[in-house]
This record gives structure tokens, C-alpha cells and sequence, in this order.
């Protein structure tokens, strides 16, 4: 498996290109589905606002699910996450647009590991996820 | 001595009185020996001492000896009187409570 | 009307209980129930060759008796403390009476009450067999707790213990339904068997409502003003495959509260460990649970 990172090449404080996230409800309703989370808060528009929330709210671990697949297509094919940690800092509505950012904060060359910060921004550039993670890239491509 | 109890009532109803209902019969069935020491030995006192805000449903009980003091009575007679304490703690080792029960040997007949 | 823990006063003395006539059934009652089966407790000629005229009655019987009136008298109470001294034999067949009064009350730091109370028994000879000394408080689920029961929150989560093992077959159709469900890019080749990383939430049986020890929490007695996951770790000895039988065993390790600056904030932390079908650990797991609570208009409506 190849890989589209070269680490001989990569630096500590590279940028991820950044991602636009914009959900909708029908999106929500589909990740409930798929991760068997049926929390209303999610999908529930009256709940939500009985909550004081002025629209229904994304799903931390969808948020995650950004932040982990950003990380994933920036390395490429044969990557997976050793660690992921993910901390939630505030609630984004559904629709709303979100930010999903990158950092490289580490490099292991002969392990192939690289470590890197993640985060949402919303629109007002507040971050509302942060998180770390320790990415396994797949084999150097010798060819 | 150490034993452990499981008790299935729920937790809100049971007091540490209902799991140890006679702390030094409680402590002695433990294994430890009932100290006959003068002529005469009575049932002086129990206590309960519940520490955590409520009891779990299993609980581990160690049993020992705490304390043996000696006295003399106003009426001149000897009395020793030795501590027979139980601690209860959760399976993961939090005291939830104690026990007490006391042995009182007195010195003379009745 | 009998005043209960929250207007009892000091210096109230309770209806005295008895004089009742203890029964030999009583003590033989006693002995299986504590397992004190000294003879001289039921059996006449016993009690007789140790110079009582009768059996003599079982000393923690009558602590119990006076811990129950107590209980009786006060309505639902906790009865953390609770001292009695047996001063003289009591006798079977001997009429006894049971009394006691308030000594003390205080407010515990934040305004439960707890009563202290004097306890007594006397036998026809007028004799005082016994003396006690309790502390009663009200309940802690009572409306007029103001702290979180932490203990009990522990324990209403098993803390430290596990609370409860699932087994999931991960259908390929499930990944995929999960990797379009957030917007990723479904995998091909060689690869195309891998779960995304924060699959494991779909494997979470608290999240999936498999494991449910939510009850105790949500029926406290306190304005809850919000919650929520606050953080989510996973690590991985290999990716998560289609295909994969995965036995998730889930452990509440930390329950702790915090202030916050919206209110009392409970956490409740739990790990899952994610073993493949050869028993091999594929995946460790901590997710971090938080409810805020408004303790101060739960202080409010008491005071």
C-alpha cells in the first residue's frame, strides 16, 4: 500500500488543508442510524428547544468523525488512527457551517507515525471540538 | 479475619444494622476467639457507623480485635472490656461502614 | 400530630413503646436472624444455671427495636450512627418499655437535617437496661439533600466493576452505512475492509442504549441544565474490520463533580474494551459523560 505523504518532506506545524463541513438534519437522522444514537437532541427539533438550544445539535462524535476522516484522506491510502481523543468544547446547530483544521505535531520517520492537533471552528472561529491523534501511514511506496 | 457478604435488598432500604445485626456475634463468627479473661462475660455495647452515603451490593468484612482496655468499677471490681471491630468496604476497597461489638469481663460472681 | 425529622424539636420525648411482654418466639426469632445461639438466650435451664430467673434477652434485639421505633418516630430517615450500651439483663416474659427524646439538632453543611437522639429501655423494675445514643439525617433522596450523592452514583454505575459485555458483528454494510452517514469516502482495495476510526461509537452499548444504568441520574432530584459526551479516547492495536466479531466489555472507571460555571457538573467516565473473536484486544475506549446541575435552585427551594 502507498501512501501520499512523503515524511521526509513533512514539518512540524504543517497545516492541513481545511475542510467545510455543512450538516443537515436528513444527515443527522442518517448518522443516529449508523452509530445506533438516537439521542433526541439530535433530531428533535421541539426537545431541542425545550433544552434552550435554538435548533437541533450536531452529534459530538460526528464532529469527531470529520476531524478522523480529515486526517485520514490528508495521509492517504493504508492510514488508520492508532489514538484518537477527542474533547468537546462547545455545541454546533445543524446547518451551521464547520470548520474541520490540522496541524502536524509530531513526526516518527522509522515508525511511520506522524501526531497531529485537530479542531472545529464555527463560524465566529471559536472551536467547539479539539482533538489529537496519532496517525499510521502505510508503507513507503519504493517504487 | 475477612469474609464477604452479598446482600440483594436494595441499597436505599438496607442500614448496616440489617447486614450485621450483632456486631461481636458478626466478628466472632469470623473465626476470632471470644477472650474470657475474668469470671464473667457479658454483652456490654454494639455500634454502627455507616461512612459512605450508602450501602453496595457486596461488601467485604474484616473483622479484628481493635482494643482491650482494663478498668476498675466504682465498686472496686476489675473490668476489661475488648473492642470487636467489623469493617465493611465495597469491592473496590472504600470503607462504607463500621461496627462495633463489646465484650465486658467482669471480675466476681454474680 | 407526631412532628417527623423535619419539625421535630429539641427536648421532644417520644410516646414511650410498651411496656410489651418479650416473647421467647422473639428470641429464638433473634438468634437465627443474628446467629447468637447462646442457650442461655431460650433455654430455661440454661439461663437458670447461670443465675438468671429467665432466658435473658438478646442485647443487640433490643438495639433494634429502639432503631426501628426510631425510624417509627421520625418517619424515613438514615440512621448513620447509632451507639447502645446494655447495662443489665433484661428477662423473657418481663414487660419492657422503650422510650427516647431529642437532644440535638443540627444543620449539616448544606441544610440537612440531623437529629440527634437519647434512647432508653426500662424493665418492670424500673431499671434502665439499656442506653443509646443515634444520629438520624434526613434521607439523602428526599428533597432536602443538596448535594449530589456521589456514592451513590457510583454505585448506581457499578463503578469499577464491569457493568455489562456485548458481542456486535460488524456487517460491512454497517461501515458503509456509517462512513456515507459522515461524509467520508468509502475505502477500496486492499483496504476497503477498514472502519473509520470513530466507529467505535457505534460499538458503544451506552450510546446504543444496550447498557442503560441512567436511571439513578436522571431521577435526581435537581434542575438539570444540560449535558452531554465531553471527551471521547479511543486506542487501537489494529484498525476495526467488516467482518469482525468484537465482544465490548464496558467498565464506569471515575465519577467525579466539578463546578462549572453554568452549575455542578457530574462526570461519569466509562471504558470499553473491544476483544476480536480470537480474544485479542483490538481497542480501548474511554468516553467521558457530563451533567450540569443547578444546585443553587435546588438549594433554593429548601432553604
Amino acid at each position: 500500500m502507498t501512501t501520499a505523504i512523503d515524511l521526509r518532506m513533512l514539518e512540524e506545524g504543517h497545516e492541513l488543508t481545511p475542510a467545510v463541513q455543512f450538516t443537515t438534519t436528513a444527515q443527522l437522522v442518517r448518522y443516529a442510524g449508523a452509530a445506533n444514537d438516537y439521542s433526541g437532541i439530535h433530531y428533535d427539533l421541539g426537545y431541542a428547544h425545550e433544552r434552550g438550544f435554538p435548533d437541533v445539535i450536531v452529534h459530538g462524535f460526528l464532529k469527531a468523525s470529520f476531524l478522523a476522516e480529515l486526517a485520514c484522506d490528508w495521509a492517504g491510502p493504508g492510514s488508520w488512527l492508532r489514538r484518537f481523543a477527542t474533547r468537546y468544547q462547545g455545541i454546533d446547530v445543524v446547518g451551521a457551517p464547520i470548520v474541520c483544521r490540522g496541524r502536524v505535531t509530531g513526526i516518527r520517520i522509522d515508525e511511520r507515525q506522524v501526531s497531529l492537533e485537530l479542531w472545529t471552528e464555527n463560524a465566529q472561529g471559536a472551536r467547539t471540538t479539539t482533538a489529537t491523534g496519532q496517525l499510521q501511514l502505510g508503507e513507503e511506496d519504493l517504487t | 479475619m475477612s469474609r464477604a457478604t452479598d446482600q440483594s435488598a436494595s441499597a436505599a432500604a438496607v442500614a448496616l444494622a440489617d447486614i450485621c445485626p450483632d456486631p461481636l456475634v458478626f466478628a466472632l463468627e469470623s473465626g476470632l476467639p471470644r477472650l474470657r479473661l475474668l469470671d464473667r462475660v457479658i454483652d456490654g455495647g454494639s455500634d454502627w457507623e455507616l461512612i459512605a452515603a450508602s450501602i453496595p451490593s457486596s461488601l467485604t468484612a474484616v473483622s479484628r480485635i481493635s482494643e482491650i482496655v482494663g478498668r476498675t468499677s466504682s465498686a472496686g471490681r476489675r473490668l476489661i472490656r475488648t473492642c470487636y471491630e467489623t469493617e465493611f468496604r465495597s469491592t473496590r476497597g472504600v470503607l462504607v461502614g463500621r461496627a462495633r461489638g463489646f465484650s465486658l469481663d467482669v471480675e466476681g460472681a454474680e | 400530630m407526631m412532628p417527623d425529622i423535619k419539625t421535630v424539636d429539641v427536648g421532644f420525648r417520644f410516646p414511650d413503646h410498651g411496656p410489651i411482654a418479650v416473647q421467647l418466639e422473639d428470641m429464638v426469632r433473634w438468634a437465627a436472624a443474628s446467629g447468637d445461639y447462646t442457650a442461655f438466650h431460650f433455654d430455661q435451664d440454661e439461663a437458670e444455671a447461670r443465675g438468671f430467673p429467665a432466658p435473658v434477652v438478646h442485647g443487640p434485639w433490643k438495639a433494634a427495636v429502639l432503631r426501628s421505633l426510631v425510624e417509627s418516630w421520625l418517619g424515613a430517615v438514615n440512621i448513620p450512627e447509632f451507639s447502645v450500651r446494655y447495662l443489665a439483663p433484661d428477662f423473657v416474659g418481663d414487660a419492657m418499655v422503650f422510650g427516647g427524646e431529642v437532644a440535638a439538632i443540627e444543620a449539616s453543611r448544606h441544610g440537612r437535617r440531623i437529629v440527634r437522639c437519647d434512647l432508653w429501655a426500662t424493665r418492670s423494675d424500673g431499671v434502665k437496661t439499656v442506653t443509646a445514643t443515634c444520629v438520624a439525617t434526613t434521607d439523602d433522596g428526599a428533597e432536602a439533600a443538596t448535594d449530589l450523592p456521589l456514592q451513590r452514583v457510583m454505585d448506581s454505575v457499578r463503578l469499577g466493576e464491569p457493568a455489562g459485555t456485548f458481542v456486535y458483528r460488524i456487517d460491512g454494510n454497517d461501515v458503509d452505512r456509517f462512513v456515507d452517514a459522515i461524509g467520508g469516502q468509502r475505502r477500496t482495495g486492499p483496504e476497503a475492509d477498514i472502519a473509520p476510526a470513530t466507529f467505535y461509537a457505534a460499538l458503544d452499548p451506552v450510546e446504543r442504549r444496550d447498557l442503560d444504568l441512567d436511571g439513578f441520574v436522571q431521577n435526581l432530584p435537581f434542575p438539570k441544565i444540560g449535558g452531554g459526551n465531553a471527551f471521547n479516547e479511543v486506542e487501537y492495536q489494529r484498525p476495526l474490520r467488516k467482518g469482525d466479531v468484537i465482544t465490548v466489555t464496558t467498565r464506569y472507571t471515575e465519577v467525579y463533580e466539578k463546578e462549572g460555571s453554568t452549575g455542578t457538573l457530574l462526570f461519569r467516565v466509562r471504558e470499553n474494551e473491544l476483544r476480536d473473536a480470537d480474544g485479542e484486544l483490538v481497542a480501548t475506549t474511554r468516553c467521558g459523560h457530563v451533567l450540569a446541575f443547578d444546585m443553587a435552585i435546588a438549594r433554593g427551594v429548601t432553604s
